[in-house]
């Protein structure tokens, strides 16, 4: 037996023709065309699937525009059709007939998903879980905290969606995941309760949901929407599986720890473990701020330079510091007082490891003397700088770099303490200064870079245009520089 | 041509001034109904001058031309067929399923439907009278198939025949405006599966005036489908 749906009903208009189409069921609401399943039962599930693709189309009829109109340049029209999705199930919920069954057999949702969590980027999740995110009760009024994924309960939602939710808790509760992709995964679908709440709260201040959202709002989160799309579309190059003695380490982390991420720490599998990983990340990390940042224009704060007595001499603890290292083959001889002890009497340049490091002290940066040794230790010659802005009684209304540790020698940690703090405004005047320096440059950072005008997306990437102009890698702290910094060194 | 002629346009020109109409399309739609009381015409007494039979395999010539019964005198006596009736009075005959009719009736509703100045039959009654169409007598032929079903002689004496797809409006003007298009397609769709009768439909509007609620009377006559149309129903009245 044929379902047909009755569009005409609905609308009250005539001439609308229904096709069959169970692959891509959709409403050409312009030409009064609509393409569904009009078959019954599920002969694998027994579930009538085609009955809610349905009274979803049915959904569309009722409430979606005849067309999109003009789509703002950058806009993607997926993002537009995935919001319209959200906002016409939670209207059929409201309007006392929701999705109440699934469309697609649960067993085909858990596998997709779990086929997302091992090849999708976070686009992909994001898209999969819109198309299913929808309350199946009336609820008058939700939280942000109580969506959650931990704090969800399964029952209020559409199947698919409880479906999807409960096979990335079971992937991250495998403890098999690497850490990056845990958060990825979190990330997911904490910007999937976001846009979700976003379209049915009744305000951005309100946690009431409105029963009717209106379809301008679509249209207005399809930009947000589109800007996720563009920064998170990439696909996870590598295994996003842990390695079988990774995994021991984390079971045994978890034996003393109940927290995953702080599990994840102490296993040490949290950091980036190479130079591909760190990039990794850090383009992950600059997505998530781009992402929150708002879009207020740029401005940024001049500088002032500070070379302060660098008062601590390190050399006597730094164990490679040489540029001449004897050798016994060469050209002409220069040591030749060694001949009797070891034979090199030549010598040859050695390159010895350096580059600048600007660390952003506007925050707590949690570093000190010990920090600098360590870091000097690992790249001897290198020049270490520190930049922040204080607005207290900061009449000239700039900012300040200081050169902390230079030659094995180093501020003491009284300066340190009296410089650190404050707020950022300098970033990209600080970063086209570190391009300026001796290579290879790292910036110590957690990119949560403020201009005067505040946090805005052209800030951040002013200053990413620059890191990759000057070619400049972004560290997130003073542990990582250590783990880091010869590694990533270019010699001098 | 401005506007465009719906079916029942054309059924409302043809008639009453075509001799020979054929009206096909599925069932339910209001042919014979059009064809019945559409312009009817009437005969002295202001009664319908009407005539009308239904054909089946069963039906023979006889029942066109007329036929022998023993009457209240317990002699024979002759009875003129319906289509000789018709013919007599000047009369519409209307001939419904005539895609039905036995070979015997359709061959001799060659001769019923043979152009006035040359149709005549002579009766095989005791006086061997010889019968021609009287002034305004007219057919109006109904049937559920394709012309191209009916036998080529046959068919080529209809002149006028006129495609039904669309449901009579006096028989929709009884729902409610919204559903007009669900009751139309619905009914005139040619996929027996797909199909809902207009009578399902009078039933299910007449089974909630008696007092049973949508999804009750929706379930009764609706079965498996009432679901899509209580959806449908709901949507049409959420805001």
């Amino acid at each position: 037996m044929r379902h047909r749906p009755f569009p005409e009903i609905v609308t009250g208009e005539r001439d609308w023709e229904v096709y069959e189409d169970t692959k891509q069921p959709r409403t050409d609401m312009t030409n009064k065309k609509m393409y569904v399943p009009l078959d019954g039962d599920c002969h694998k599930c027994g579930i009538n699937h085609g009955r809610v693709i349905r009274r979803h189309e049915l959904g569309h009829v009722k409430w979606s525009p005849k067309s999109f109109g003009k789509i703002a340049k950058g806009v993607h029209e997926e993002a537009i059709h995935l919001l319209e999705e959200v906002r016409v199930n939670h209207r059929l919920t409201y309007a006392g007939i929701p999705m109440d069954a699934p469309h697609t057999c649960l067993d085909e949702v858990n596998a997709y998903t779990r086929q997302l969590v091992e090849k999708g980027s976070i686009t992909d999740l994001v898209k999969y879980g819109l198309a299913s995110v929808f309350f199946i009760k009336k609820i008058n009024y939700r939280g942000l905290w109580s969506t959650h994924y931990r704090r969800m309960k399964f029952e209020e939602y559409g199947y698919e969606y409880s479906s999807f939710i409960q096979a990335i808790t079971d992937e991250i509760d495998s403890h098999t995941l690497k850490h990056s992709r845990v958060q990825d995964l979190e990330f997911a679908m904490e910007k999937i309760s976001y846009f979700h709440m976003k379209m049915i709260h009744v305000s951005t201040k309100s946690h009431s949901i409105t029963h009717k959202p209106a379809w301008a709002r679509v249209k207005k989160l399809a930009i947000e929407l589109s800007e996720l799309f563009d920064l998170f579309n990439e696909k996870p190059q590598d295994d996003v599986r842990l390695s079988d003695d990774d995994k021991e380490k984390l079971e045994e982390a978890l034996e003393n720890e109940d927290d995953l991420n702080e599990a994840y720490e102490e296993a040490e599998l949290s950091s980036p473990k190479d130079v591909a990983m760190l990039k990794s990340r850090n383009k992950q990390e600059s997505n998530e701020i781009m992402f929150s940042y708002d879009d207020s224009k740029a401005s940024w704060a001049d500088y002032t330079m500070h070379k302060p007595a660098l008062t601590i001499n390190m050399n006597n603890k730094i164990r490679t510091g040489y540029t001449n290292v004897a050798k016994d083959r060469g050209v002409a001889p220069r040591k030749i007082h060694r001949y009797t002890v070891d034979r090199k009497i030549f010598t040859r340049k050695q390159n010895t490891y350096g580059g600048t490091i600007l660390i952003d002290a506007s925050g707590s940066m949690n570093f000190d003397g010990q920090d600098i040794l360590d870091v000097m230790n690992e790249v001897p010659a290198v020049t270490i700088a520190m930049y922040n802005y204080y607005g207290w009684g900061n009449t000239s209304k700039k900012g300040d770099i200081r050169i902390i540790a230079r030659n094995g020698r180093r501020v003491n940690d009284d300066y340190l303490d009296e410089h650190s703090g404050g707020g950022n405004y300098i970033d990209l005047p600080a970063l086209e200064w570190l391009g300026k320096q001796a290579p290879r440059r790292i910036w110590v950072s957690d990119m949560q870079v403020v201009g005067f005008n505040g946090s805005g997306k052209e800030n951040l990437q002013q200053c990413l245009d620059a890191c990759n102009k000057y070619n400049i890698m972004r560290l997130a702290d003073i542990g990582e520089v250590k783990s880091f910094a010869r590694h990533l060194n270019v010699v001098r | 041509m401005s506007k465009k002629q719906t079916c029942w346009d054309l059924v409302s020109y043809a008639i009453g001034k075509s001799d020979r109409v054929l009206l096909y399309g599925p069932p339910g739609t209001g042919k014979t109904y059009s064809a019945v009381k559409h312009n009817a015409p009437l005969n002295i007494n202001g009664d319908a001058n009407v005539f009308q039979l239904v054909m089946t395999e069963e039906s023979t010539s006889a029942d066109l031309q007329g036929f022998y019964q023993i009457g209240e005198n317990q002699q024979f006596e002759w009875s003129d067929g319906i289509a000789v009736q018709a013919w007599r009075n000047g009369g519409r005959l209307v001939i419904n399923e005539i895609d039905h009719a036995s070979p015997d009736a359709m061959t001799f509703l060659h001769a019923v439907l043979d152009d006035k100045d040359i149709a005549g039959i002579t009766l095989n009654n005791k006086e061997k009278e010889t019968v021609r169409p009287s002034e305004g007598f007219t057919v109006i032929a109904t049937s559920n198939a394709d012309p191209e079903s009916l036998p080529q002689a046959l068919k080529d004496r209809f002149p006028v025949a006129i495609h039904i797809d669309e449901i009579h409006p006096k028989a929709l003007e009884k729902f409610p405006s919204e559903w007009h298009q669900a009751i139309s397609d619905t009914s005139m769709t040619t996929d027996e599966s797909e199909r809902i009768s207009i009578r399902k439909w009078d039933e299910f509007f007449k089974l909630q005036e008696q007092g049973l609620d949508l999804d009750i009377a929706g379930l009764i006559v609706f079965g498996d489908r009432a679901e899509e149309l209580l959806d449908a129903i709901k949507l049409s009245e959420a805001e």
